[in-house]
């Protein structure tokens, strides 16, 4: 058989599984490891954060527990600390705790350091203390760590070594200060005893020095060596010396003595302890006192004797205590007896005079020039006799003195005329006090009672030396001032009812009381509810009297509203009230309209219509501003009548006296001739006067004066015979007017009045010749009359005060000089120069 | 610069913030980058499984074609020398020939069976291990936010 061809074998083979890519297990491997990765990143922040919270939970629990607390309550759960916060607070609590240890014990050291200092304690007791404190502390140490433990005590160790040496030095130092001061004491003890010895009455050389070796045995005892001691000695002893002149020197029993004390010691070239200088020095130091000790004595003398002259001339008494026959004069005056003669002469003669020609607190005007021309004439009398020099200079001195003493009574009574009184009169000065005494306890009824009974004594002094009505005060200013102070210290509603309750009680001197309380500083508003009696004006007035105007002046449309209408509607009552007055009235209107003005702005500013307001105001201040009587049209008269009087009434009862037969009636002097300067006789001056009088109101309202117009601007007071004014009471005028003459106040003749020692002659006679204008003037001519009226009359006052003073010219030419006076003011058109001096019109009488 | 100093905290937290979230889209968009790689991979493996199954049934065809080829020639010179070609021992010398042939050929398609499935198989892993890398991808981005807004919060003051 044939070969068959065979099926040839690829040889294929069953594949084989290729190598696979598990890629998907290698990204799942990879996964976990990220994830693994954030969860470990996550739990290592929270782990941080958390360990980072416990740590400071830890510190927390340190601070809120304390230290050494924390510790202990760590070593009572066992000691060892697992937790981080327990890890911190026991690290935390270690740190802190050996501070506060340290610190506690370093303050126990520093306290016992100050107690042992204060208490001088031992140097062993002070160890002791210091032990117990190291030993305290250290038993505290088991608490902490013992590497913090080890450190601690080396620092208590260091500490406490560290005291100890402070206190040492302390108690060295103690010890070592007390015996210097200790020594120091008794040296200066010793030297005070040597010195002290020789301040004793009698001591002698040898008890000084006897004294000094006393004290050289204490230094040597003390320890000071031998050559200090010495000198010690030596200067106490010298100190002693020196002090025992002195003392002998002061002690002296007078200026004779020392004298006689400084010639010893000039037999001395030096003393112990002074080397020639100073020697020299100590007797020129002592010989200087004796010599200012005789100026001192001397010029106190002359003082003292001045004094005592013018308390005699005052009081007929020399002051208390004043020895005018002193020994001790005859030394001051060694060398100098003719002044010593002369003072004692000047005081045997104001001796004398005050009882010849009484006290100057006394003497009447009249009294007063009597003295002075008798005293004048004794000198004259001794000039013609031949006195000695002596003589002359005595009498003249005795003139001299008076004229001082009545210069000095003038001064006083012109600052206060009420003080002067008070001052030199027993029974107004009792007076003075029961009233001071009687405000003080509040007692105004007896206020009131002893300002009468002040009053009378005042007005009884007054009279007796020649006070003028207008000069004359009841109260001192002092006295014037507390009273103001007082009553305006009580409550404001009560105020104004106190003052009225004083004012009543005192009756006719209340409006003179009134006017001394604004003077001495009573508010303008009290001042107006005075005069005033509604019991509500009063309560508004003194509730604006606190309020200052500026705070409630309205706006300005308002305010010249208000101002026109007040003075529309007083305008006849300021004419009328200034007229005839000085510039004292013009002032008091000026304050009252003020017043006026204040309580309508107050009205105002309530609300009130600004013209009501005016009127409301006006009417409760002045309620007799339209009650104004106006004769003749002004020619005759004007004035204020009283709100409850008639004033047309008044008018006609006063027209009705201006008749020649009733002035003759009631028996009205014609002019003088010597001031006013006319020759009218009688019948022509009745018939100028009932033609021309002027009838004005007088200075307390109450009533009216009449007056001669001389010229068509000057007005002069019209007199009874007996030199009183014709004033005549509202309230007599219609008996007046009528058949019957009904008189009046007086006051004083001015020109008697202006003699030697009034010095208040300006007031008298500003007064007394009531300047003004025959015609009603204007506010602002009204105004500027009285200022040249009042200027006249302070200008009078110095051109008196020389002839006051001057011996030139007689009694009779020194009247005629003061009509010569009065004639120059009453004259409107002489000027303030245009008139003499008292010397310059001697000459042209020559 | 002082009126500016307190406004300095709050913008180093915002940059901290903004840098934190950056790095985490970054992060993020690697993963999808990966992912991305993964199913290209998957994709190419398979189409590499169809290859050698194609190869591995032109095989089949080349062994049954030799195999005819062989019948064919049996047959022939069966007939040619002796006898019955479709009788006898030449019948069972070409039965035994096409036994090696048929067996070949199953060999071939069995091996482009395992081709194509090892090949499935392998994409299935890549497109599972860019799914679990983008899943990665966001984890870690997360991660990264939150320690940005940790460290962020601490930069503020108060």
């Amino acid at each position: 058989m044939a070969l068959l061809p065979k099926y040839q074998k690829t040889g294929i083979r069953v594949r084989q599984a290729s190598s696979m890519d598990f890629a998907a297990e290698r990204e799942r491997q990879r996964q976990s490891g990220v994830i693994s990765q954030q969860l470990e990143r996550m739990g290592k922040f929270a782990f941080e954060r958390g360990a980072e919270m416990a740590e400071r939970r830890g510190q927390e629990r340190v601070r809120e527990q304390g230290a050494v607390a924390t510790l202990e309550q760590m070593q009572e759960r066992g000691g060892v600390p697992f937790t981080i916060e327990q890890k911190a607070a026991y690290e935390a609590a270690n740190r802190v705790a050996v501070v506060e240890i340290e610190t506690a014990a370093r303050s126990d050291m520093r306290e016992l350091i100050t107690q042992a200092d204060q208490s001088n304690m031992s140097m062993a007791q002070f160890n002791e203390k210091m032990s117990d404190i190291r030993d305290g502390y250290s038993a505290s140490l088991q608490l902490v760590d013992p590497v913090a433990a080890g450190v601690l005590s080396a620092r208590l160790q260091e500490d406490s070594a560290t005291f100890d040496s402070r206190y040492s030095e302390i108690v060295t130092r103690k010890a070592k200060a007390a015996w210097a001061a200790n020594t120091e004491i008794a040296l200066n003890e010793g030297v005070q005893t040597v010195v002290d010895t020789a301040l004793r009455e009698g001591v002698t050389a040898k008890e000084i020095k006897a004294a000094g070796e006393k004290l050289r045995t204490t230094a040597l005892t003390r320890g000071v060596n031998e050559k200090k001691a010495q000198k010690l000695v030596d200067k106490a002893v010298n100190a002693a010396l020196r002090e025992n002149l002195i003392y002998r020197f002061n002690e002296a029993a007078g200026i004779k003595e020392r004298q006689a004390l400084l010639a010893e010691l000039e037999q001395s070239d030096t003393f112990a302890g002074m080397n020639y200088e100073g020697s020299f020095n100590f007797k020129s130091k002592l010989a200087n006192a004796i010599d200012r000790e005789i100026e001192n004595g001397r010029n106190s003398y002359i003082a003292e004797a001045e004094n005592a002259q013018i308390v005699m001339s005052h009081t007929g008494q020399f002051p208390e205590g004043f020895d005018a026959a002193s020994e001790d004069a005859e030394v001051f005056f060694e060398g100098d007896e003719e002044t010593l003669e002369l003072i004692n002469r000047s005081l045997e003669y104001s001796q004398q005079d005050a009882v010849t020609y009484g006290t100057i607190a006394t003497m009447s005007p009249e009294e007063v020039v009597n003295a002075q021309s008798a005293m004048a004439e004794d000198l004259e009398e001794a000039k013609a006799r031949g006195e000695s020099g002596a003589e002359i200079q005595a009498l003249t001195k005795r003139l001299n003195d008076f004229q001082n003493v009545l210069s000095d009574r003038a001064d006083r009574i012109d600052a206060d005329p009420a003080l002067y009184v008070i001052q030199t009169n027993k029974e107004a000065a009792l007076a003075a006090n029961k009233t001071i005494q009687a405000l003080g306890a509040g007692d105004i009824e007896a206020v009131g009672e002893h300002l009468k009974a002040l009053s009378i004594e005042l007005n009884d002094a007054y009279d007796s030396i020649g006070v003028s009505p207008i000069g004359r005060k009841i109260m001192s200013k002092s006295m014037a001032a507390s009273m103001v102070t007082a009553i305006q210290r009580i409550n404001t509603d009560f105020e104004v009812a106190v003052i009225k309750q004083v004012q009543d009680s005192l009756g006719p001197i209340a409006p003179q009381f009134i006017h001394e309380m604004r003077s001495a500083g009573l508010q303008n508003e009290y001042y107006e509810a005075l005069q005033l009696d509604d019991v509500a004006t009063h309560t508004l007035l003194a509730t604006i009297a606190p309020i200052d105007i500026a705070t409630i002046t309205p706006k300005t449309t308002e305010k010249t509203v208000v101002d026109d209408k007040i003075e529309e509607l007083t305008d006849n009552y300021y004419i009328a009230s200034v007229r005839g007055r000085g510039e004292v009235t013009v002032n008091d209107l000026d304050n009252q309209m003020e017043v006026v003005k204040k309580l309508a702005y107050y009205f105002v500013n309530e609300g009130a219509d600004p013209v009501k307001a005016a009127e409301s105001a006006v009417t409760k201040v002045i309620p007799q501003y339209n009650n104004v009587a106006t004769l003749d049209g002004g020619k005759n008269g004007q004035f204020v009548v009283p709100k409850n009087l008639n004033a047309d009434r008044m008018q006609l009862f006063a027209a009705g006296i201006l008749k020649p037969s009733k002035l003759e009636e009631l028996g009205v002097v014609a002019l003088d001739v010597s001031i006013a300067g006319t020759e009218e006789d009688q019948r022509i001056s009745y018939l100028s006067l009932a033609k021309n009088g002027v009838w004005l109101n007088n200075d307390m309202g109450d009533g009216v004066v009449l007056h001669y117009a001389i010229d068509d601007r000057t007005l002069i007071q019209a007199t009874y015979e007996d030199g009183s004014a014709v004033d005549i009471k509202f309230k007599d005028l219609p008996t007046v007017s009528g058949p019957q003459r009904t008189t009046v106040q007086k006051i004083i003749d001015p020109v008697k009045l202006a003699i030697p020692g009034a010095t208040t002659a300006a007031q008298i006679i500003s007064g007394a010749v009531s300047g003004g204008t025959a015609t009603p003037l204007g506010k602002g001519s009204a105004r500027e009359q009285a200022e040249i009226q009042t200027s006249k009359a302070n200008q009078i006052s110095t051109l008196l005060e020389p002839m006051f003073k001057s011996d030139q010219g007689t009694q009779v030419q020194q009247n005629e000089y003061r009509g010569y006076l009065m004639t120059w003011m009453q004259d409107p058109s002489r000027a303030s120069d245009d008139v003499l001096s008292y010397e310059d019109w001697l000459k042209t009488q020559e | 610069m002082t009126a500016l100093a307190p406004a300095v905290p709050y913008v180093m937290a915002g940059a901290q913030l903004f840098a934190g979230a950056a790095q985490a889209r970054a992060e993020r968009q690697a993963g999808l980058a990966r992912q991305r790689e993964y199913e290209q991979q998957a994709a190419l493996t398979e189409l590499k499984g169809r290859q050698e199954a194609l190869a591995y049934k032109q095989k089949g065809v080349d062994i049954l074609a030799n195999l005819n080829e062989t019948l064919a020639a049996i047959i022939a010179r069966a007939s040619k020398g002796a006898g019955d070609a479709t009788s006898g021992s030449t019948v069972t010398f070409a039965q035994a020939q096409m036994a090696s042939g048929i067996t070949e050929s199953n060999t071939a398609a069995d091996n482009a069976t395992l081709a194509i499935e090892q090949a499935g198989r392998q994409a299935s892993i890549y497109r599972e291990a860019g799914r679990t890398a983008a899943e990665t991808a966001y984890i870690q981005g997360t991660g990264t936010l939150f320690n940005a807004v940790i460290k962020a919060g601490q930069l503020l003051p108060g």
